[in-house]
């Protein structure tokens, strides 16, 4: 049961396109958002959520690399690496970081198809 | 292509491109929610001041462009290059805005950042892909002003990879370039790439 989303991206309207398309399917769900990893980081220690929506490319910390600290402070969050970077070694890198993996832009489909990968569909 | 490449090397890079633009067209038709159409006309390459001459001529006055340098397996930037009326039309089509503007707000310069973000992203990812190494890209820029002084304020300073790119959204036609700013260190490369689609094909 996902109850929690942090949507961390530098982009307002990449994190404008994915909290609409999270509220529509979980109008319960809490949102947060952050427009870069170390602040990801501080909310994730505020409060670990179940999910991560995270950019890849963004000033300071690149997406991935900050995966293993966001797991330290919230092991049980699942996160999904969102982003424009689809080179085959970014997909490879996400899978062996744990991470799931979207090509922006985001659509009501892929996320569908994310939240079935999570067992957490509508 | 000039004598940087051989005719069935710039028929290679075309083809790459191709590639990238099918990738391109896709994220966009998804960004927009509306089916597009896009092609890739032709690719050249020019030595700088060549470059700075052939889009004084096309664009005139100021243009719009989304940059982003890269590394890996070869060093430059990318630009992605508009008419300013194309790039609100763009922007338009992104925020799904009837409203006439005479200017570009934060928000649309924000659309075009991201669109610019994906279209140059799926042009790279053709070539990194191809060679099997990453291309590591730094974070897209907004920029307005004289072509010239785009690419000469580019990392990389010797040639130009130049990439028509043509398409319409919703009845709406929009004519942008994809440019590559390369140092001749980084030709090798490309000419490596080119290599590895014709060596599929042969």
């Amino acid at each position: 049961m996902i109850r929690s989303v942090l949507i961390v991206d530098d982009s307002r309207l990449a994190r404008m396109m994915v909290a609409g398309l999270i509220a529509e399917r979980w109008p319960t769900a809490r949102m947060r958002e952050t427009e870069s990893a170390e602040q990801a980081l501080v909310a994730v220690a505020q409060e670990a959520p179940d999910l991560i929506i995270l950019d890849h490319s963004m000033p300071g910390a690149a997406g991935l690399d900050a995966v293993e600290k966001l797991r330290a402070s919230a092991p049980r969050a699942q996160i999904a690496l969102v982003t424009a970077n689809i080179q085959n070694t970014t997909r490879r890198r996400a899978a062996d970081a744990g991470c799931h993996f979207v090509a922006k832009p985001v659509t009501a489909e892929k996320i569908d198809k994310l939240l079935a990968d999570l067992g957490a569909g509508p | 292509m000039t004598s940087y490449f051989t005719p069935e090397e710039g028929d290679a890079f075309t083809e790459i491109f191709n590639i990238g633009a099918g990738k391109a067209a896709l994220a966009l038709s998804e960004l927009l929610d509306a089916p597009i159409v896009f092609s890739v006309p032709f690719c050249v390459v020019l030595p700088l001041d060549e470059a700075v001459d052939y889009f004084r001529h096309r664009f005139g006055a100021d243009i719009c462009v989304v940059s982003q340098d890269f590394t890996g397996p070869f060093d430059g930037s990318a630009l992605l290059m508009f008419h300013e009326a194309s790039s609100l039309a763009l922007a338009q089509a992104v925020l799904h805005s009837d409203e006439p503007v005479q200017a570009i707000t934060e928000l649309e310069r924000e659309a075009l950042t991201e669109i610019g973000n994906i279209i140059l992203n799926a042009c790279l990812s053709s070539f990194g892909d191809l060679l099997e190494r990453e291309v590591a890209t730094s974070l897209p820029r907004f920029l307005a002003g004289p072509s010239g002084a785009m690419l000469r304020g580019a990392r990389g300073h010797e040639i130009v990879l130049v990439v028509k790119v043509d398409f319409s959204v919703e009845g709406r036609e929009i004519e942008g370039y994809v440019t590559f700013v390369l140092n001749v260190d980084s030709v090798s490369t490309f000419r490596d790439a080119a290599s590895r689609l014709l060596g599929r094909l042969h």
